[in-house]
């Protein structure tokens, strides 16, 4: 009886796919240093989104934001072979797409944008249309409409880059004070008094919008 | 709930000595709207945990409930907060992966085909840091060139008529001041060592 080779294919696949999904970043950077560019895909999938949210909420665009996620994951290709704790892996990570970014906002600095984007605050601000909704209805789950979600993403890009990349860590990212520090080299004390900061601060910008 | 951004309001005590006696009455200064803000600023929403076994809470607690301007600053605070915990992750572009894995592939080629030129001996390996390593070479022959082409032609030729306090002038200029000038010069041995100099021609040149 001949084989059903393509269930026999697919078969390997998921089971590559399942191993992949289990192995540990370090286990994965190992097979990447050896030139396993599934191994590499695997890593990929696994902080995508997490990279590109965290450029796309630094530059804010999307086209921009998707073309320096790519460079990241290729710079970190090219040079995985310079990371020497594997477990350290999503820290090098976040590493390079902050220099990424920076490098980004030196050769591109956004004036125009930014202006035009001012004015939108100021209309907003003077027409009060979007409303913070009034969470103690539902305080469980708070649901941004796409203005409001705008204005505050628009808040957040104003702030200075240090507090914007602790607010995007923690808040939009959900990591924890520790892997902040350990992202940026500071100590815990100083991302708790940056992310301390960077709220008061865009507490105040949201505040007109407080009904 | 008053609205007093100066409230200093005094708590009054005893404080008991080592034997247990009353010693004195003492004051404490409840807390204030300035302390209140940077403690709310501080320790409110998801960084609060800092302070859940601190006494500064219970101030904190205790200015909050009669400080209606500073409780305004706690809520819209957490107000934020929550608005930053409810923004969604976005969604990366598909095919992001078919992208960087088309580079990859490119770059690899582009790799072992460069290796494999270096094995057949068709090009020259270059060491990864070779640019580095010309680079400083060059700054390290630059400078020994620096320092041993320095002129030294200005040494003026002593007469046989100059006197003893022309010979020292002329070691001053010539030697020690330029020795002076050198960054890393221990000037204090250098003074001593012109001072005993001027002595030395002073003690030959007289009868």
């Amino acid at each position: 009886m001949e084989p059903d080779l393509e269930n026999v294919v697919l078969i390997d696949e998921t089971f590559n796919l399942r191993r992949q999904t289990m192995e540990t970043d370090a286990e994965l950077v190992e097979r990447c240093k050896a030139k396993d560019v599934q191994a590499f895909e695997a890593l990929f999938m696994r902080y995508q989104t997490r990279i590109y949210n965290f450029i796309f909420y630094q530059v804010q665009d999307a086209e921009t934001a998707a073309d320096l996620t790519q460079e990241v994951f290729f710079a970190a290709w090219r040079h995985l072979s310079s990371l020497r704790a594997n477990e350290a892996f999503s820290s090098w990570l976040y590493q390079i797409a902050k220099n990424q970014c920076r490098n980004f906002q030196k050769k591109r600095r956004l004036k125009t944008e930014s202006l035009e984007k001012s004015e939108v605050l100021a209309t907003s601000a003077t027409q009060n249309v979007w409303e913070i909704p009034d969470e103690s209805k539902n305080p469980e789950k708070l649901t941004l409409s796409a203005e409001l979600q705008t204005v505050v993403e628009q808040a957040i890009s104003e702030l200075k880059e240090k507090h914007r990349t602790v607010i995007i860590l923690h808040y939009i990212e959900g990591l924890g004070v520790g892997e902040i520090a350990e992202i940026l080299g500071i100590s815990q004390g100083t991302v708790k008094s940056r992310l301390a900061r960077a709220r008061e601060k865009l507490s105040e910008k949201l505040a007109k919008y407080e009904d | 709930m008053a609205n007093n951004s100066e409230f200093l309001g005094w708590k009054v005590g005893r404080m008991e000595g080592k034997d247990g006696k009353e010693v004195e009455e003492w004051g404490e200064k409840m807390m204030n709207c300035r302390r209140s803000k940077k403690l709310i600023v501080k320790y409110s929403g998801s960084l609060r945990d800092g302070l859940k076994e601190d006494k500064k809470l219970a101030e904190l607690e205790e200015h909050l409930s009669v400080c209606s301007e500073c409780h305004r600053k706690l809520v819209s605070l957490e107000r934020t907060e929550r608005l930053l915990f409810a923004i969604p992750l976005k969604e990366p572009p598909d095919g992001l992966w078919d992208g960087l894995k088309t580079r990859i592939v490119a770059e690899e080629a582009a790799s072992e085909d460069r290796r494999r030129k270096v094995k057949d001996g068709r090009i020259l390996p270059i060491p990864r840091y070779s640019f580095v390593a010309i680079a400083a070479s060059a700054i390290l022959l630059i400078s020994i060139g620096f320092f041993f082409l320095r002129p030294f032609s200005s040494q003026e030729s002593i007469s046989p008529g100059t006197t003893s306090d022309g010979l020292s002038s002329i070691y001053v200029e010539q030697h020690a001041l330029r020795a002076w000038r050198d960054p890393l010069a221990d000037r204090a041995r250098l003074g001593w060592s012109v001072q005993l100099t001027i002595e030395d021609t002073e003690r030959l040149a007289s009868p």
